[in-house]
């Protein structure tokens, strides 16, 4: 009994050094399962919040849930040339992963702005090695889809090959762990190609400094993007380990922006005011941060100084 | 043809409205959007105090209102949070606008509101809005959640600022009970010094907290304002 409480007491010091060394280890991203039913801790882009921001407000974020779904966001432009953003359905096959979830609607016209969220980070600046996972789903729902929401689902297809990530750090997909929602499952044989066009996608990608709210991610030091043509309307987990972050001043951002492929965006035909939607939302952020010690000379004990010769 | 143009002409030499046209700016929401009027918030003006009132939604029978509980977080801070959507309420037509209320009492001010111009004199003034008000909570309390169009002239017309008002009516959950009401008055004298004309609507919830899933909530559609000069009666 007497080695049993050695033993613990030695594991609990153990556990205090080690967590007194890495003082980020817990998740850094505030509200990060959006579980508080709104953006609290997030900053939604847009004319009012980022200074150099450029034209009109993005469509909106919207904190979803199943029993409050997103609505699907149309962009319009009417005769005297007026760009509206008008909500014409509800996007009820779009499920939140987990009580409340994060996402966009796309619908209409392309010019979406730049619609992203984001949340600054203090810590010291430094070097860390970061840990960082998210939750992510992009797909396209139809009227159609809609209408036929109470009929059993599909089985499940299997999973492509996760998009290349920015950082070298390897970007890890799993099917996300839901038992409430249809997952994909990963098969022994080569992935089929993407059957499916690609129109949507989003990213998380992290800042640094002088880049922090820069509309591109040109500058970043990760980004982690997945398309629709990857998550197929089902709900995707990313884990990225050993991602290498240097800040100088302290500053990190983490960002969930909403991606389009340029000219190869679908443009829906909005004179039949249609209500298909591409969409894509995220859930369950987390950034751990774990401080990088400089590099040692030598591995080995330092002798002590020689003494000065006695004259 | 001839005729047209010098009508044309007459019309623009006036400048003002002559005839009894609809001043209000998307006044029955068919856009799908808030164009036309200004949202209170702290961006909208500078003398707003506090934080933001509850979301105002254009809505549809295609894409309901939702439901927003005002609630204080683990921290004490005040969040809003989508719980639900009301698929019951449909606008009479197209579009409407509209605010929904569920938990604390803490909606703060919410409205929407436009300023119309016109040349200073004298008016008469016809004006009609339909509205709906209902509250799951409180049916039959007098009083309790009530939509409001009021119309203002003059005396520091901001969207902070009453002014003086020469119309104004209310939407009660108590009369109403989730059944859209037309009001309206025609030949009321309405003048102006400055020319600046508010339109105004407003929610208001005065009801304790709303335990959800219940709620209240007030919507508006077609609201017209028309001013025929008094000297052309």
């Amino acid at each position: 009994m007497l080695k049993l409480f050695q033993l613990l007491a030695v594991l609990l010091v153990t556990a205090s050094a080690v967590l007194a060394q890495n003082p980020y280890m817990e998740n850094l991203v505030a509200n990060g399962n959006f579980n508080q039913g709104s953006l609290a801790g997030w900053t939604e882009a847009g004319p009012d919040t980022i200074p150099t921001w450029h034209g009109a407000p993005p469509v909106p974020a919207q904190v979803f849930s199943d029993g409050a779904p997103m609505h699907v966001t149309e962009i319009r432009y009417y005769e005297q040339g007026g760009r509206h953003i008008v909500r014409t359905a509800i996007a009820s096959t779009v499920r939140a992963y987990d009580k409340y979830s994060v996402g966009w609607t796309l619908s209409g016209a392309t010019t979406m702005g730049y619609p992203w969220i984001s949340q600054v980070i203090r810590v010291a600046p430094g070097t860390y090695t970061a840990t960082v996972s998210w939750r992510v789903i992009a797909g396209h729902e139809t009227a159609a889809d809609r209408a036929a929401a109470n009929t059993p689902p599909k089985p499940a297809e299997p999973a492509p090959a996760p998009a290349p990530a920015k950082s070298d750090a390897k970007v890890k997909t799993t099917a996300s762990p839901n038992a409430s929602k249809p997952e994909t499952v990963k098969p022994a044989e080569t992935p089929k190609p993407p059957d499916v066009t690609r129109t949507i996608g989003g990213a998380l990608i992290i800042n640094t400094d002088k880049d922090i709210n820069a509309y591109s991610d040109k500058g970043s030091v990760f980004t982690g993007a997945v398309w629709n043509d990857e998550s197929k309307g089902k709900w995707l987990t990313k884990t990225a380990n050993d991602v290498n972050i240097t800040t100088l001043t302290g500053y990190i951002e983490v960002r969930l922006q909403l991606l389009t492929p340029g000219s190869k965006y679908v443009v829906f035909d909005r004179l039949k005011q249609n209500t298909d939607c591409d969409y894509v939302a995220f859930d369950d952020v987390v950034l751990q941060l774990t401080p990088v010690e400089p590099q040692q000379a030598t591995a080995e004990p330092q002798q002590p100084p020689a003494e000065p010769a006695k004259q | 043809m001839r005729s047209v143009f010098w009508c044309a002409l007459a019309a623009l030499a006036i400048g003002l409205p002559a005839c009894a046209a609809n001043l209000i700016s998307n006044g029955d929401f068919e856009k799908g959007d808030l164009i036309g009027w200004t949202l209170s918030e702290p961006g909208t003006g500078k003398g707003w105090l506090g934080e933001i009132p509850v979301p105002t939604q254009v809505f549809s029978e295609a894409a309901p209102m939702a439901i927003h509980e005002i609630y204080i977080g683990s921290q004490g801070d005040r969040h809003i949070r989508r719980i639900g959507i009301i698929k019951d309420v449909i606008p009479p037509k197209g579009y409407a606008v509209g605010w929904t209320r569920a938990g604390i009492h803490d909606q703060r001010h919410p409205w929407i509101s436009q300023i119309i111009r016109v040349e200073p004199g004298r008016y008469i003034m016809n004006a009609s809005c339909d509205g709906i008000a209902a509250n799951l909570s409180y049916p039959e309390e007098k009083d309790v959640t009530v939509g409001s169009i009021v119309i203002t002239v003059d005396d520091n017309i901001t969207p902070q600022n009453k002014g003086t008002i020469v119309f104004s009516r209310a939407f009660k959950s108590n009369e109403s009970k989730g059944k859209w009401v037309t009001k309206s008055v025609s030949g009321v004298p309405l003048e102006t010094k400055t020319g600046y004309i508010q339109v105004k609507l407003q929610f208001v919830d005065d009801s304790e907290t709303i335990a959800p899933p219940k709620y209240s909530y007030v919507a508006f559609d077609n609201v017209v304002l028309e001013l025929v000069p008094a000297s052309a009666k």
